[in-house]
């Protein structure tokens, strides 16, 4: 049954709670970290500039350990015992999943600050994070422009990868291109078996290394490549999900000249990112990057406090109302809640990774577009 | 009542006759603060902009409620002993909430509170359900409106795609709509 909230409207000073989900243990915690540390940032600045009508954001945080039967089982705790009804959290896909009916059933809201697979719509969901029209098409472009037209897919085994993979397949044959290897690694597994994968991608010969690799493993494929002393300049490794906090676990020197699309990185330069980029450090050290997943789960924060500022009810079908089409500055620029879809209009850029650890940025949109997560007007 | 049910300020019909059970229906909501009034006898149409109906099921078939898709009222059926063929009365309207007589004000309240939360579920998911299909709609008008764009501008299959993006942006409409329009503008052009 679905909870009555009796404690909804502004009452004298007490807090308003939210939930948050990112593992701080396990496989991909060395992402889902940094996406909970751009949320406090975020929970800290509003709470900073006097809370929102006076009242304190609060959030009810839980780890699930990179285990997507926790994500279901603290979204069904944050929902029906501690109330919350605004849940910020997931990166896997298999845990949005696993999310995603209890958001539905309890009409809670969740809010994805991850890119994902696309082929996926919720009243209860706002994606904050890239659909595939706005990372894979135009890295497939790019990459065929300059390289060749000879993949090879190496990704980690669940959903996300599988389906991401379905799609540049499209993308790639569409511009006349071929697959010449595709192989899927289990999520936690070891550095012998990259080694493995990296023979056959040094016998294949390909042109680009498509990785949907995830997490942890993310340091393993990248450093058996550097190992097989294969050459970035002629096959790199080009990603949706390597970000400057994958390439910090791997070594600055493993991630060096590979290539990664994303709507965000911590050398954009745009207007508010400089203070962005400095207030993160401040806060969790000089040398946390910043990444597009932080960028992502730290703009959801502001995007929700305003809307909730206007409406001072925590209502999820009004803060929904008032959130789709709303517009932010965000350290990736101006971005804006589709109303059409739930998702996000992002920018698109692509960044080359340097000696430094830091991606140099080799292309940028003029602007955000919009997503397509079905791909109806894209191929 | 002491605990909080969710009644106030809603918009509630009573379809039973003003009788003493009618007298307790009436009386129970208005105490828990819902607006309540009689519609007797039972109306044509499914009401639309009321947030719940307590429905006494009859036995003749001018009586009952058929849920329609444009609604999102609760529907509790109200349930008599004695009424005929009771299982097909009730899968024919599909109530969200069942109360059976004699009546409780607790019962009353209750089968309020669970059918507006089985009502309103259902409502997302038609609405999901809505979603989806005009996005397959509008992923087969898309195609179309690319074959005759690639065929009528001599665009290739990119070219037609950017073309649709960048109208639809402009125009702050869906895709689908662009699309749509270009079926429709080819149709007239070609009859």
């Amino acid at each position: 049954m679905e909870t009555v909230r009796r404690d909804r409207h502004s009452v004298g000073s007490e807090p308003w709670r939210i939930g948050v989900l990112f593992s701080r243990t396990g496989v991909t915690a060395v992402i889902e970290q940094s996406q909970l540390q751009g949320t406090l940032l975020a929970l800290e600045e509003v709470n900073s500039a006097g809370g929102i009508n006076g009242r304190e954001l609060v959030p009810v945080i839980y780890d699930p350990g990179s285990d997507p039967t926790k994500f279901a089982r603290y979204a069904h705790k944050l929902l029906t015992e501690d109330r919350v009804t605004m849940i910020f959290g997931c990166y896997t896909s298999t845990s949005r999943k696993a999310v995603l009916p209890l958001v539905e059933r309890w009409n809670g809201l969740l809010w994805y600050p991850t890119l994902y697979e696309g082929f996926e719509y919720s009243p209860n969901v706002i994606y904050t994070g890239a659909a595939p029209n706005q990372n894979s098409l135009c890295l497939a472009e790019y990459l065929m422009e300059r390289l060749g037209d000879r993949f090879y897919f190496v990704g980690s085994d669940y959903v996300y990868p599988r389906e991401s993979n379905r799609i540049m397949r499209e993308f790639i044959s569409a511009r006349r291109g071929t697959i010449v290897g595709e192989e899927y690694i289990d999520l936690r597994a070891d550095r012998a078996r990259f080694k493995a994968v990296i023979r056959e991608v040094g016998r294949a010969q390909p042109d680009i290394v498509f990785s949907t690799v995830v997490g942890e493993a993310t340091a393993h494929l990248y450093q058996a490549y550097c190992e097989a002393g294969l050459n970035p300049a002629t096959m790199p490794l080009a990603s949706l999900t390597t970000t400057e906090s994958e390439i910090r676990l791997m070594g600055a020197e493993v991630g060096c000249g590979h290539y990664t699309s994303a709507p965000y990185f911590e050398r954009v330069d745009t207007g508010k990112n400089a203070s962005f980029v400095a207030r993160y450090k401040k806060r969790f050290g000089a040398d946390e990057p910043t990444n597009m997943c932080v960028e992502a789960a730290y703009f959801q924060i502001h995007v929700f406090a305003r809307a909730l500022a206007e409406i001072d009810v925590m209502d999820t079908d009004l803060v929904r109302m008032f959130v789709l089409g709303s517009e932010f500055d965000a350290p990736q620029g101006v971005i804006s809640i589709d109303s059409e879809t739930n998702h996000t209009q992002l920018w698109t850029r692509i960044g080359r990774a340097g000696r430094d650890g830091q991606f140099e940025i080799v292309l940028e949109t003029q602007g955000p577009s919009k997503p397509d997560p079905y791909l109806i007007c894209a191929r | 009542m002491p605990q909080s049910t969710g009644a106030e300020r809603l918009n509630v019909w009573i379809v039973h006759p003003a009788d003493a059970d009618g007298q307790v229906l009436v009386s129970t909501l208005r105490r828990a603060g819902a607006q309540a009034e009689y519609v007797w006898p039972p109306p044509e149409r499914w009401p639309a902009h009321v947030d719940a109906a307590y429905w006494l099921l009859a036995g003749r078939p001018r009586a009952l409620p058929t849920a329609s898709e444009e609604t999102d009222t609760a529907l509790i059926a109200v349930l008599e002993p004695g009424v005929a063929e009771l299982q097909r009365l009730l899968g024919d309207c599909s109530p969200h909430a069942v109360l059976s007589k004699p009546l409780h004000p607790f019962a009353i309240l209750t089968s309020l509170m669970a059918a507006r939360s089985v009502a309103r579920y259902e409502r997302r998911l038609k609405a999901k359900v809505r979603k989806l299909e005009e996005t397959l709609r509008s992923i087969r008008q898309v195609e179309q409106a690319k074959v005759i764009l690639m065929r009528v501008r001599n665009f290739g299959e990119q070219e037609a795609y950017e073309f649709l993006r960048k109208r639809a942006m402009d125009r702050r409409v869906p895709v689908g709509s662009v699309a749509a329009a270009i079926i429709e503008a080819n149709d007239f052009l070609t009859s």
